[in-house]
């Protein structure tokens, strides 16, 4: 019985450190990442493609758009 | 020592609880479906993509975001026809290059705002000139929708993200900024508040009654509670998508989560939204054949709390709910009846 105990307390201390350590990993990677695209981005002005008529304002041509893409 | 074992095990598992930091956000325990009533529309009425519904006794106001050559139609009701186009496009003196809301006031004179004349010019609901034209304060930036919290002093959200509300008088001065954005993820990253604002555009309503002033997010599932009497946070709540996502590419922000909420009603007692909860991945796949609008009303108390939630047969962009007979006047831009009504 106590070792069954024990078993359990390990398995949930590893289960523990691996949530943590991926998820750090995934914001990690969602830093490089938006910050790669930051870089390309600030290097030239993006041209940004406003489709369609909608309800979202398109911040580059002031219009009303279904959705605006880079 | 058996003991001992159960109470590391139990704050074991605490811990392992609160490391799962994604949180549910506000949730409504059921749901009602509600079919469209019959509307009884006696002219031709074709709009663009209506937008915005206003009503007052036995007159319907129609804002068409993308209208041909006029944005604002009068109508009679409950017997749909038309009574009166009013708000042309154009350039020149008493036009219009957008209008992004419509607002009645209690003397019945009727409110528009230009976003990019950066104007509200108020109109006498018997006359076709406008009555007065207020110019907005050259420190606002892309104001995209505002409230009335008397005849003459408006609230204002705009893009400088400075502040969340601009209160502005009649004459186009600031009197007061208040609150800000509410943002957890963005709080300590360098983005210009810019961005930021674009992110977190959202609509407002103010309900003079009882001094509420709340917000939806366009992107996002974010509702924003204030007590304009009392100048305080009321409640901030976030949903299942929670805030605005996005990317910043130069100086705009790029949404790519979900198209949130479309419009935003305070009544007495509660506060009425439309929500459409549309990833930006589907969006982006067949732009052209998603459904504009939402088919989820959510209606949650004066304090934030989730009330009811309301599955629509449609997806309506902008709606007007008449609390003393429980009827919801909403608009459909993807069906040729683009004025259908519910009962709540």
């Amino acid at each position: 019985m106590k070792k069954n105990v024990y078993v359990i307390i390990i398995l949930i201390v590893f289960i523990s450190i691996f949530t943590r350590i991926n998820s750090s990993k995934k914001t990690f990677l969602n830093k490089l990442v938006l910050k790669n695209i930051e870089c390309l981005a600030s290097s030239e002005s993006p041209g940004v493609n406003c489709v369609g008529i909608g309800s979202l304002d398109c911040p580059v041509y002031n219009t009303k758009v279904i959705l605006y893409v880079i | 020592m058996n003991w001992y074992c159960f109470k590391l095990l139990f704050f074991l598992i605490l811990f392992q609880s609160c490391i799962e930091t994604n949180s549910s956000g506000f949730q409504f325990k059921d749901y009602d479906e509600l079919t469209s009533n019959s509307v009884n529309i006696v002219d031709s009425i074709s709009f663009r993509y209506p937008f915005r519904v206003r009503q007052k006794d036995t007159t319907l106001y129609v804002l068409d975001l993308h209208g041909r050559q006029f944005y604002c139609f009068q109508l009679f009701y409950p017997n749909i026809a038309n009574k009166k186009k009013f708000a042309s496009k154009g350039n020149g003196p008493e036009e219009f290059l957008s209008v992004e809301n419509i607002r009645l006031s209690s003397s019945g004179d009727i409110y528009l705002l230009d976003a990019n004349k950066e104007t509200i010019s108020i109109y006498n609901t018997n006359e076709d000139s406008i009555k007065k034209e207020i110019k907005l304060p050259d420190e606002l930036l892309r104001s995209l929708d505002f409230a009335l919290i008397n005849d003459s002093l408006f609230a204002i959200a705009d893009y400088t993200g400075k502040c969340r509300i601009n209160m502005v008088d009649i004459n186009g001065k600031i009197q007061q900024k208040l609150f800000q954005i509410p943002t957890k993820k963005y709080k300590d990253v360098s983005y210009s508040k810019i961005v930021l604002a674009q992110a977190w555009r959202s609509f407002i309503d103010y309900n003079p009654g009882n001094g509420i002033l709340a917000m939806a997010t366009q992107l996002g599932q974010v509702i924003e509670i204030y007590d304009l009497k009392k100048n305080e946070i009321v409640n901030i709540l976030f949903g299942k998508y929670g805030e605005p996502e996005f990317t910043n590419q130069g100086s705009y922000a790029i949404p790519n989560g979900i198209m949130g909420y479309s419009d935003i009603q305070v009544g007495n007692d509660a506060i009425y939204t439309v929500f459409w909860g549309t990833p930006f991945k589907d969006i982006q796949r067949d732009p052209f054949n998603t459904l504009e609008g939402g088919d989820m009303i959510q209606v949650f108390s004066l304090e934030g709390k989730p009330l009811q939630q309301y599955i629509l047969d449609r997806h309506i962009t902008g709606f007007s709910v008449n609390e003393r007979n429980k009827k919801l006047i909403g608009l459909d831009v993807n069906n040729e009846q683009q004025i259908v009504e519910y009962q709540l």
